[in-house]
């Protein structure tokens, strides 16, 4: 009896998700009323001749013919199918309607409802709690940038960013305790502390090139690249180094609690066989994550007989950089972390 | 500096890290190299959702049978990760054609026949950018898969009469804990990846051109469908677990 009750009320809840979700994705389709350019649905294609019926603005329901020319291997160029929507301005000398872009909006939105939705339904709470983290740190970071904008520092904001970042998320995760603070202290430690090795390694090695950096806003010195550098370095090793102090701090403080009188040597030994589970297949997702998004570019390098070498020394550059101090972050993360409980446990419990 | 930073690593590995870290840093060199001939096998003319799932699969072997040992922790984690390829290869083959975000945008990258390049290849850059999809999804797949059967084989030893259905949940439960930093650290990695694209954005465009922009397309879809394959791992692996650890 409890448990159909409790079976009801989940497919309740269910359903009530699926619904919402079904409509913020329709929302997302259809709404063309709130972009001021103007928007075509493409009815038929032929080669390259496309068919398109207006669906916003004044011109509504009127049909326009479209030429798109691509290459089949559509590096720089999109194939357009029937259904896709397309934003096209109308241009007077030529008397003719041009494709401006495709829409991708309720795409983005489709995979991102898909994504929470099972958040919820796999992580229920937990999930929850991900989503208005994830939530609040894309506002946060839209908001640097919008200061970034305004002519703040790059590496100021990105600072301010892993504090909040970091406070936020292991408040969320963990709730307010003493296992909070004391990874909030390690996490910012370990991420200061590759930080300060890296910058110290740039002002020694010699000069970066940054040609190769994509979307570097132009014209810029090599000051603002260093420091966009050094807050690329901070952030991305920030997710994996939370991971890393979370496990060992709670770790730690289990054992401590346990056993009031455990050596350093025994508390060192254990936390670490439990880092050693963790820290291969992390380093591998730090690894792969980066690396990815330099397979077409490698491809089209090669193709245009660029020496291998050479692609991996230009391209590869940062990707390696933000790689190889993501893997130090995970390795300075651990002794930090049972540095941090042994020293201040104590001390956070007399308060 | 990167020498640098390389020697670096490595002092830190011989100070702080024991056999198995050392071993891990091996085993990611190895999978640089699988990752590197997957790349040539797709540039001599192999599919290159087919050469990247290969690579995928070897990777996966690397990862979990050398680095880790070869145990039935590691066989589930093994088989939930080729079932969590092939349900994600699906969903993103569909999303990918029906965005059109292969290739480059216009303005990424300066290979353009006006520079006296050859802009054109024979090889299929949807598939390229589905396989780029996959090389993203499968790292944080063996990460979720591996801590799943790995803590779910602990449960079972501690309670040898466990239903296969509280053992399902109990896997669940576990996954709920991870999942927020697995989310978390894709979230971090991607942001610092594309921090200078975000820049660019907030320059030159407002927000409806970058939200319909192919590389913020790219970008989004890509990290969310690692996510979700993260997350299709935890189910997946419980069930796998819950049939095999049974048995023992």
């Amino acid at each position: 009896m409890f448990v159909m009750k409790i079976k009801k009320k989940s497919i309740l809840k269910l359903s009530a998700l699926i619904i919402l979700s079904i409509t913020v994705y329709f929302l997302f389709y259809n709404n063309f009323s709130l972009y001021k350019d103007t928007i075509a649905k493409v009815d038929s294609v032929k080669h390259y001749d496309i068919t398109a019926t207006i669906v916003n603005g004044e011109d509504k329901g009127n049909k326009i013919e479209l030429t798109n020319k691509y290459e089949d291997s559509l590096v720089y160029d999109e194939k357009y199918n029937e259904g896709n929507y397309l934003f096209v301005s109308y241009s007077l000398v030529s008397d003719s309607w041009s494709i401006m872009g495709m829409k991708r909006d309720y795409i983005i939105a489709l995979v991102l409802i898909i994504l929470f939705d099972l958040l919820i339904i796999i992580g229920f709470k937990q999930g929850f709690y991900t989503i208005i983290g994830l939530c609040i740190n894309i506002t946060i970071f839209s908001l640097s940038m919008f200061f970034y904008t305004k002519g703040t520092n790059i590496l100021i904001l990105s600072i301010f960013m892993v504090i909040i970042f970091s406070c936020l998320i292991l408040y969320l995760i963990n709730g307010h305790n003493k296992n909070t603070l004391l990874s909030i202290f390690s996490t910012l430690a370990s991420v200061t502390l590759i930080a300060t090795i890296s910058s110290i390694i740039m002002f020694f090695a010699p000069n970066i090139s940054y040609d190769f950096m994509e979307f570097m806003p132009q014209p810029h010195s090599t000051m603002d690249a260093n420091l966009l550098l050094i807050s690329e370095i901070l952030i991305g090793g920030l997710g994996v180094i939370m991971d890393i102090s979370v496990t060992i701090t709670t770790c730690a403080t289990e054992l401590i609690e346990k056993n009031s009188n455990i050596s350093k040597k025994d508390l060192v030994k254990s936390c670490k066989e439990v880092a050693d589970d963790i820290t291969g297949t992390m380093i591998n997702v730090v690894l792969l994550t980066n690396i990815a998004a330099f397979m077409p570019i490698f491809i089209l390098a090669v193709n245009n007989e660029f020496r291998i070498t050479t692609i991996i020394k230009n391209n590869m550059y940062f990707e390696t950089i933000r790689f190889l101090t993501g893997s130090m972050g995970i390795i300075i993360a651990i002794p930090l972390s049972i540095l941090v409980v042994s020293k201040f446990s104590r001390r956070l419990e007399i308060k | 500096m990167i020498l640098i930073l390389s020697i670096i690593l490595i002092l830190l590995v011989f100070l702080f890290g024991s056999n198995r870290t050392a071993q891990s840093i091996v085993t990611t060199m190895i999978n640089l190299g699988v990752f590197f001939c997957t790349l040539i096998a797709i540039y001599l003319g192999l599919n290159s959702i087919l050469a990247t799932i290969i690579g995928c699969i070897i990777i996966s072997l690397i990862t979990l049978f050398y680095q880790n040992d070869f145990n039935i922790k590691t066989k589930t984690a093994f088989l939930s990760v080729l079932i969590v390829i092939l349900v994600s290869l699906g969903f993103t083959y569909f999303i990918a054609s029906f965005s059109n975000i292969q290739g480059f945008p216009v303005g990424q990258y300066e290979i353009r026949q006006s520079n006296g390049y050859l802009d054109t290849v024979d090889i299929n850059m949807m598939f390229l950018q589905i396989a780029v999809i996959l090389i993203v999804l499968i790292g944080s797949a063996i990460d979720t898969s591996l801590a799943v059967s790995s803590s779910l084989y602990e449960v079972k030893n501690h309670n040898k009469d466990i239903t296969r259905k509280e053992l399902f949940l109990s896997g669940i439960s576990i996954g709920r804990g991870i999942l927020s930093s697995t989310i978390n650290t894709l979230f971090f990695i991607f942001i610092a990846e594309y921090m200078s694209l975000f820049l660019y954005f907030s320059k030159y465009y407002n927000f409806s051109q970058m939200i319909n922009s192919k590389e913020f397309a790219q970008e989004v879809i890509t990290i969310a469908i690692a996510g979700i394959a993260s997350i299709l791992a935890i189910p997946i692996t419980s069930l796998i677990c819950s049939k095999k650890y049974n048995k023992i």
